[in-house]
C-alpha cells in the first residue's frame, strides 16, 4: 500500500526515526553504550520497509546488536521489549497521520481504474494495522475488491514478508490463483514475497534508489512511477513472462526427468533412499547408502548367485523375532557383502559426515540417464568453515566386474589439513555380514584386496580396489594433504569384483582387472558404461510429453529393471532384485509373469538368460517333482541356485510362540506353467528356434508331465486339488482357476512343441524323446487330460468361481482402510480370512491379464466387478493387474488409482517397506498396465498395433506418449496422442 | 540424542519426590552425569533447603540446588533449557498426591511432560524401586511420534547395560489398528519379518551397532493395547517403560499412557519426537 497507493512512507519514517532515536537516547542516558541514531536513506529501506511492524523492530535492533526480550503483544508503550516498542511506534504514527492525513499517488488510482474497468479484480495487502484507516482517509477504499492490512494477516495467522503468505490469501480471496495474478510492490521484501508466491508478474515501483534491489529479488518490470504503466502494457509484460516462464519451466521440468534427486537429510529414511540409490548391472548390486555410511546404514553390496545357508542374526533379513525351519540348504539366502566405496574425510580433525558432520546442504542424485550416482554434501562448522564433497559412483554396464568412484573435496572459504581414506567398510562383519568369513591375504602393493568365502555355499568374493589422488604419483587409500581455500582434491577409485562361480582364482582375477585399468582411461571407462546406458533407453524410453514425472518413473522403473539383471543364465532375478535384503534373493513367478514380459519387449537377450536360469535349475524341479510324489518337473515357489525349493513349512513368532503354517511352498505349483507361458511368449517375441528346440521344449515336456502326475480322476472330468492359487490367503483348494488354466496352458504347448520339433527337426525331438524317455503314449493320454481338465466356467453372471466352494464362503465387506493396508489380523487370524471371501490379489483376474484374448468384455467386467471389491491387494503384484483391466474396460477412474498406486509405489514408498528394496515386478507390472492395458498393444505379423480404444483410455495427465517396443528383432516407435473424446 | 549429562529433580518436600532423587542417584552414577535439584519457591540458605526438602545429609555433596521464585512448572522448564538438562525426573504427583482417581498425573507434571523437549522420566503413583534395572521395554506403533524412544532406550540401555525389548501390539479386530510401516502381507514369512525389522531400522537409524545390539527380544502380540503393554511389564520383569508420544495430555489423548500411569509400578520414561529434519525426494508431488 504505502509507497505505492498512499503516500505515508513519510509518516511511517518519521515515526520510526522518532521511536529509535528517543530509544537509544533513554538507553545512553542510562549508561549504556551509544549507537548511531536512526538515519532515514538507509535504515528505512534496509531495516522496515515493508515489513510488519514488530519485524522492523527486531531487523533494526538487530543491526545495532542490540537484543531486548520479545514481551507480549499486549505490550504497553513504555515496556522496552519487540512488542513494546512496536507499540510506542505505532502511537507515533497514529498522532502523525491524525495530524497530516494521508495522500494517494494519482497515477495508481488511474490504473487501477482502468484495469478495474477492463474486468481485472484488484486486491491491496499491507502489512499495516492502519490499512484500512489510511485507505479510508485517502478516500480510495472502494478501489478494491479485497483488503488485507495487518490484523487481518494476525487474524488469519499470515506471515509477513517477505513471506508470501499474505500476497496468496489474497489472490485466493479474488478467486484466482497466484500465476494469474499481478504484484505492485516498491518494498523490496513485497517484491520478494511476490516472487516467492509465484505470481505471474512482479513490478517493483522505485521511489528512489532502489532499482536495483527490486530487480534482483525478483520484480520482472521496474518503473519510477505507475505512469509509466496501462492496463495493455501491463498484460503485455504479463504474456512476455509467462512465455518465459513456461519454456523455462517445461525445460527443467523435462531435464529433471532423467534424475531422482533427494533434497536434505532424514536418517529414519536412509534405508529407503539406499533402495532407490542402490546402483548395479545384473552382475553386482550397491546400495546407495552414504560414502561415509551411518551406523545403521544397511550398506549391502550383492552379487548375482552368491546365496548361502540361513544366518538367523541380527540385523539380517529375517528377525530373529519371528524363527524359521529352514534346513540345512545352503543356498538359502543371498549374501550381503561390505560396502566397497566407504569414504572417511575429516578436515583438520573434525570428521565429515553427516552423522557427526554439521551440515548445510546434502543432495543425492540418481542420474538415470548415465546410470550414475552423485552426491553433494557441504559442510560449515562453528566457525564458518564451510567445506564440499562430491562423489560419483557407478557400477559399469559395460564391465560388469567393475565399479567406479570419483571424489572430490573442496574448502570452499579456508585452508586446511584435509585427509581422505578409501577403504572397504567392514564394520561387524560378524553381525552385519554374518554368512562371511574374511581371507588372510598378503598385502599388495597399491591394491586394497580383501575376499571372504561364505560359510555353507563356499563361495568366494574377491574385492580389489586401487585409488589415486589427483597429483599422486602412486596409489595408496590415505592421504593428508594442506588444501588452500577454493583448492579441490581429486580422488578416482577403481574396485574389482570377482566371485568363485565365474573364476577359479577370483583373488587374482580381481587384482589383474583393477591392475590392468589406466588412470588416464577413467573417463573413457565412464563414456563406455554411459554409452551402454544410451543405448537402453533407446528402447526402454517411455515419455508422457505433458507429465514429465510420470516420465521420471517410468524411467527409474527401467532403469531398476535394467540393473536386476544381466546375461549370466545361472542366475534370474529376486523379488527386490540386487537392491535389498528382502525375500533373501528369492526368484518367484515374479520373472516370468510380471518381468518376462518387459524384458521381452526391451532387451530380449536378458529374457533369454532368465529362463534359461529355468532351464539350468531344471534337475532341481525334477527333484522336487519327485519328492513331492510326481513326475516331470515342479518348479521351487522360491527358488536360488540349484533349483530347491527353500520355502519354510511354517514360522513361528517367538513372543507368543505361535505356529505359522506357510503353504506356498508346496502349494503353489503354478509356478511350473507360469514358466511354460514365458517360454511360449519368449517365442512369440523372437522366434528364437534354437531356444526352442533345446531348452524351451525340454521345460515345456517336463512341466507338462508333472501336471499330468498331479491331475486327478474323478466324475469323469480331471481335477487339481490341494493347491494355492495367486491369492495366498485361500491355501489347500481344489480346482482354482488360475492354476487350471495355466497347467491346461502348459500342456497344450507341451503338445504343440512336440509337433513342431517332429515337424522341423525331427533328429532334435527323437533325441529328447529319448533321453525324457517320453513315450507316444503318454503324450496321447496328455491330450486326453487336455480335454478333460476341469476348468472353471463363467456362471450364468459371467463369474469365474476361483475355486471349488469360493461363492460358498463368508462374505466380507473390505472397507476403504483395508484395501492396500491389509491389518495384521491377516497373521494372526489367517484360517478366519481362509474362511471369508477376502483375496489378497489378482487370482481369477490374472486370466484376463495373461489372456486378454479369451474372455469378452461383458466377462471380463463380470469378473471385474466381483472380485475387484473383495480384494484388499495384499501384494503389490494387485494393483497393476487391477489398472491393465479397468483400463480395458474404460473405467479411467479405477485405472489411473491403481496404476498410479503402481507406478510410485517405490520412489513414494506406498507400501512402506521400499527401504527392504525394490519392487521389480510391480515396476515391470506397471509397464505392462500400460502397455497392454491402456494402449491394449496386440502383436502381428507387422509388428505391434495399439488399440483403437487407446487414444480415449489415456491419462489426462500424460499428453502425448512415445513408447518403442521390440518384436521379433524390430524396433517400433509408437507415438500415441490422446483423443478428442475422453469418456 | 545427546548423552546426559545434567539430571534434573524437582523436590518439593514430598516422599514421592525423594524417589525421584533416589532414581536420579542410581542414574547419575551410571551416567556420569551431573544433579541438579529445583525447588520452586522463597529463597533460602542451601543446606536448609536441601533438609527441608528432605534431602539426606550424605546425598547433599553430589547435588546443585536451583531456588527459583516462579510457578512450579514454569520453574523446571525454565531450568530445563538455563543448566540444558538431557533428563527430568520427577513423581507423577507432588506433595498433594492424587485427590482422586480422575487424574493419572498431577498438574505440575502434566505441564512439564507436555512442553518438556527433554526426556520426562516419571514415577507412577504405584512406584515400587526395584534397582537395578535390567531390562526396559520400548513399544513401537510404527508412527513417528514413537521412533525416538527407541534411540532414547538403546543409548541408555547401552550405558546401564540393560536389555531391550520392542513391543508392536496388534488391535484386537477390525481395519486400521496396526501403523506398522508395511503395507501388504505378501508371503508372510517374508514380509512379516521384515516389517519388523524395518520398524527398528528406520527408529533407531543413527544408534550404533553396540546400541542396536542391545535388543534381545521383539514380541509382537495381539489385542488391547494397554493390556498388552501392562501383560508384558508384569511378565517380563521390566525395570524401565520407555514410551514414545505426542505430548499431549487432553482429555480423549494419550489413553493408553493415562493407563499405564495407573497400572504400572516401573518408572515410564517418556520420549517426544525429535524435530522433523529438512527432507525432499523430487518425485511425484514433489517433482519439479
Amino acid at each position: 500500500m504505502d509507497g505505492v497507493v498512499t503516500r505515508t512512507a513519510e509518516l511511517h519514517a518519521a515515526a520510526w526515526k522518532a521511536l529509535f532515536d528517543a530509544y537509544l537516547r533513554e538507553r545512553e542516558s542510562r549508561g549504556q553504550p551509544g549507537f548511531p541514531l536512526f538515519q532515514l536513506e538507509r535504515d528505512y529501506l534496509a531495516h522496515v520497509d515493508g515489513k510488519p511492524r514488530y519485524e522492523g523492530v527486531r531487523s533494526f535492533l538487530a543491526s545495532r546488536g542490540l537484543e531486548v526480550p520479545e514481551g507480549k503483544p499486549t505490550d504497553g508503550p513504555e515496556r522496552e521489549t519487540i512488542y513494546g516498542l512496536g507499540n510506542r511506534k505505532d502511537h507515533l504514527f497514529e498522532q502523525r497521520l491524525r495530524a497530516q492525513g494521508a495522500q494517494v499517488y494519482g497515477s495508481t488510482v488511474a490504473l487501477i481504474d482502468e484495469l478495474r474497468g477492463n474486468g481485472i479484480r484488484t486486491a491491496l495487502v499491507t502489512s499495516s494495522r492502519h490499512g484500512r484507516e489510511v485507505l479510508a482517509t485517502a478516500g480510495v477504499t472502494d478501489r478494491f475488491e479485497v483488503i488485507l492490512d495487518g490484523n487481518d494477516a494476525a487474524d488469519l495467522g499470515l506471515r509477513g514478508k517477505p513471506n508470501p503468505d499474505i500476497f496468496i490469501k489474497a489472490a485466493a480471496l479474488t478467486g484466482h490463483w497466484p500465476e494469474q495474478g499481478v504484484v505492485v510492490e516498491d518494498a523490496v521484501a513485497g517484491v520478494e514475497a511476490g516472487r516467492r508466491g509465484h505470481f505471474g508478474l512482479v513490478v517493483g515501483v522505485d521511489r528512489g534508489g532502489n532499482r536495483q534491489a527490486l530487480a534482483e529479488q525478483g520484480a520482472d518490470v521496474v518503473v519510477a512511477d505507475l505512469a509509466e504503466l496501462n492496463a495493455e502494457a501491463l498484460q503485455a509484460h504479463f504474456r512476455e513472462r509467462a512465455a518465459a516462464q513456461t519454456a523455462k519451466t517445461l525445460a527443467s521440468r523435462t531435464a529433471a526427468a532423467w534424475r531422482v534427486e533427494q533434497e536434505g537429510f532424514d536418517p529414519a529414511r536412509e534405508h529407503g533412499m539406499e533402495s532407490l540409490f542402490t546402483v548395479g548391472n545384473g552382475y553386482l548390486g550397491l546400495r546407495g547408502a552414504l560414502a561415509t555410511p551411518l551406523p545403521g546404514s544397511q550398506a549391502d553390496l550383492f552379487v548375482a548367485g552368491i546365496y548361502d545357508r540361513k544366518q538367523p542374526s541380527l540385523p539380517y533379513s529375517e528377525l530373529e523375532f519371528m524363527a524359521q525351519e529352514r534346513g540345512e540348504y545352503a543356498y538359502s539366502e543371498i549374501v550381503s557383502l561390505p560396502f566397497p566405496l566407504a569414504l572417511t574425510v575429516s578436515v583438520d580433525g573434525q570428521p565429515l559426515d553427516l552423522e557427526k558432520g554439521s551440515w548445510r546442504e546434502h543432495r543425492r542424485t540418481l542420474d538415470l540417464a548415465n546410470g550414475v550416482l552423485i552426491g553433494v554434501t557441504e559442510y560449515r562448522d562453528d566457525r564458518g568453515r564451510q567445506t564440499r564433497v562430491e562423489t560419483r559412483r557407478l557400477a559399469s554396464l559395460a564391465d560388469p566386474h567393475l565399479l567406479m568412484q570419483e571424489v572430490t573435496v573442496t574448502c570452499a572459504n579456508h585452508a586446511g589439513l584435509v585427509r581422505i581414506e578409501a577403504a572397504v567398510r567392514e564394520t561387524s562383519l560378524k553381525i552385519n555380514h554374518p554368512h562371511l568369513q574374511r581371507r588372510d591375504l598378503p598385502a599388495r602393493a597399491g591394491v586394497d584386496l580383501r575376499a571372504y568365502t561364505t560359510r555353507a555355499s563356499g563361495y568366494t568374493v574377491a574385492l580389489a580396489s586401487r585409488s589415486r589422488l589427483e597429483d599422486d604419483v602412486e596409489d595408496r587409500s590415505y592421504w593428508q594433504r594442506e588444501a588452500s581455500p577454493g583448492a579441490s582434491l581429486r580422488l578416482q577409485r577403481y574396485v574389482g569384483v570377482f566371485d568363485s562361480r565365474h573364476r577359479d582364482d577370483p583373488i587374482e582375477a580381481a587384482v589383474a582387472h583393477v591392475q590392468d585399468k589406466r588412470w588416464e582411461s577413467f573417463d573413457q571407462e565412464r563414456r563406455d558404461h554411459e554409452a551402454r546406458f544410451a543405448e537402453l533407453w533407446e528402447t526402454a524410453d517411455i515419455r508422457c510429453e505433458s507429465s514429465p514425472a510420470t516420465t521420471q518413473a517410468l524411467r527409474f522403473n527401467a532403469y531398476h529393471l535394467r540393473i536386476a539383471a544381466d546375461h549370466d543364465p545361472r542366475v534370474s532375478v529376486g523379488a527386490r532384485t540386487l537392491s535389498g535384503r528382502a525375500y533373501e534373493g528369492h526368484v518367484f513367478w515374479d520373472v516370468e509373469v510380471f518381468m518376462l514380459p518387459y524384458y521381452l519387449r526391451t532387451a530380449p537377450d536378458v529374457a533369454r538368460s532368465l529362463l534359461l536360469y529355468r532351464y539350468h535349475t531344471l534337475d532341481g524341479a525334477r527333484q522336487r517333482a519327485r519328492e513331492l510324489g510326481y513326475r516331470g518337473a515342479c518348479y521351487a515357489w522360491e527358488s536360488t541356485v540349484t533349483g530347491a525349493d527353500t520355502t519354510p513349512r511354517r514360522i513361528v513368532l517367538k513372543s507368543s510362540g505361535k505356529e505359522v503354517p506357510i503353504y506356498t511352498g508346496y502349494e503353489q505349483v503354478h509356478v511350473s506353467a507360469d514358466i511354460s507361458y514365458g517360454i511360449w511368449r519368449y517365442w512369440q517375441a523372437t522366434g528364437d528356434a534354437e531356444f526352442l528346440q533345446t531348452a524351451g521344449a525340454e521345460i515345456l515336456l517336463e512341466t507338462a508331465r508333472f501336471w499330468a502326475s498331479r491331475c486327478v480322476a474323478d466324475g469323469g472330468r480331471y481335477h487339481i486339488r490341494g493347491v494355492t492359487g495367486p491369492d495366498e490367503y485361500h491355501h489347500t483348494v481344489n480346482d482354482n482357476a488360475y492354476t487350471n488354466w495355466m497347467a491346461r496352458f502348459n500342456l497344450e504347448k507341451a503338445l504343440w512343441v512336440k509337433q513342431w520339433l517332429a515337424e522341423h527337426h525331427p533328429e532334435q525331438w527323437a533325441s529328447l524323446q529319448a533321453s525324457l524317455a517320453l513315450p507316444n503314449e503318454e503324450l496321447e493320454a496328455w491330450q486326453t487330460l487336455i480335454g478333460d481338465l476341469y476348468v472353471p466356467r463363467p456362471n450364468a453372471e459371467g463369474v469365474i468361481e476361483q475355486f471349488e466352494g469360493f461363492f460358498d464362503l463368508r462374505d466380507y465387506h473390505l472397507s476403504a482402510a483395508e484395501r492396500f493396508r491389509p491389518p495384521l489380523q491377516r497373521l494372526f487370524e489367517a484360517e478366519a480370512t481362509n474362511a471369508s471371501q477376502i483375496i489378497k490379489q489378482a487370482d481369477v483376474l490374472m486370466l484376463p491379464f495373461l489372456f486378454p484374448e479369451v474372455c469378452s468384455r461383458e466377462v471380463l467386467a463380470a469378473n471385474y466387478d466381483y472380485y475387484e471389491p473383495r480384494t484388499d491387494h495384499g501384494s503389490s503384484l494387485s494393483p497393476p493387474v487391477h489398472a491393465a483391466l479397468a483400463a480395458r474396460l474404460g473405467r479411467l477412474d479405477d485405472a489411473q488409482r491403481y496404476w498410479r498406486e503402481s507406478l510410485w509405489l517405490d520412489l513414494s514408498n506406498t507400501m512402506g517397506n521400499s527401504a527392504l528394496g525394490v519392487h521389480a515386478a510391480s515396476m515391470a507390472a506397471t509397464w505392462q498396465a500400460l502397455v497392454f492395458g491402456f494402449l491394449g498393444v496386440r502383436f502381428f505379423e507387422q509388428g505391434p498395433v495399439v488399440s483403437a480404444e487407446a487414444p480415449r483410455r489415456l491419462l489426462n495427465e500424460w499428453g502425448t506418449l512415445h513408447v518403442t517396443l521390440l518384436d521379433r528383432g524390430r524396433a517400433f516407435p509408437l507415438k500415441i496422442e490422446p483423443g478428442e473424446e475422453r469418456p | 540424542m545427546k548423552p546426559i549429562a545434567d539430571i534434573l529433580i524437582p523436590l518439593d518436600g514430598s516422599q514421592r519426590a525423594l524417589d525421584g532423587l533416589s532414581v536420579a542417584t542410581w542414574l547419575g552414577a551410571r551416567l556420569e552425569a551431573r544433579l541438579h535439584v529445583i525447588n520452586a519457591g522463597p529463597r533460602c540458605p542451601v543446606d536448609e533447603a536441601l533438609a527441608r526438602l528432605g534431602v539426606d545429609e550424605h546425598q547433599r555433596p553430589q547435588l546443585e540446588i536451583h531456588q527459583i521464585e516462579e510457578p512450579a512448572a514454569a520453574a523446571i522448564l525454565s531450568a530445563v533449557e538455563r543448566y540444558r538438562i538431557g533428563l527430568v525426573i520427577m513423581s507423577a504427583f507432588g506433595e498433594s498426591g492424587p485427590s482422586d482417581g480422575s487424574q493419572a498425573v498431577g498438574h505440575i507434571t502434566r505441564e512439564v511432560i507436555e512442553r518438556s523437549a527433554v526426556p520426562v522420566l516419571v514415577l507412577p503413583p504405584n512406584y515400587e524401586p526395584a534397582f537395578p534395572w535390567r531390562s526396559t521395554l520400548v513399544p513401537l506403533s510404527g508412527e513417528a511420534t514413537t521412533d525416538e524412544s527407541l534411540t532414547t532406550a538403546l543409548q541408555l540401555a547401552h550405558r546401564l547395560d540393560l536389555n531391550v525389548a520392542i513391543a508392536h501390539v496388534a488391535g484386537p479386530a477390525g481395519p486400521g489398528e496396526s501403523a506398522m510401516p508395511g503395507r501388504y502381507i505378501d508371503q508372510v514369512h517374508h514380509e512379516f519379518a521384515q516389517m519388523l525389522n524395518q520398524l527398528v531400522a528406520s527408529a533407531c537409524p543413527m544408534c550404533s551397532i553396540e546400541e542396536r545390539a542391545r535388543i534381545e527380544a521383539f514380541h509382537l502380540t495381539q489385542g488391547d493395547v494397554g493390556d498388552e503393554l501392562i501383560r508384558l511389564v508384569e511378565e517380563k520383569g521390566v525395570g524401565l517403560l520407555v514410551l514414545g508420544w505426542h505430548g499431549r495430555f487432553i482429555i480423549g489423548h494419550a489413553r493408553v499412557l493415562k493407563r499405564l500411569m495407573w497400572q504400572v509400578r516401573c518408572p515410564i520414561l517418556l520420549v517426544k519426537p525429535a524435530p522433523k529434519p529438512r527432507f525432499r525426494l523430487k518425485v511425484g508431488e514433489e517433482f519439479e
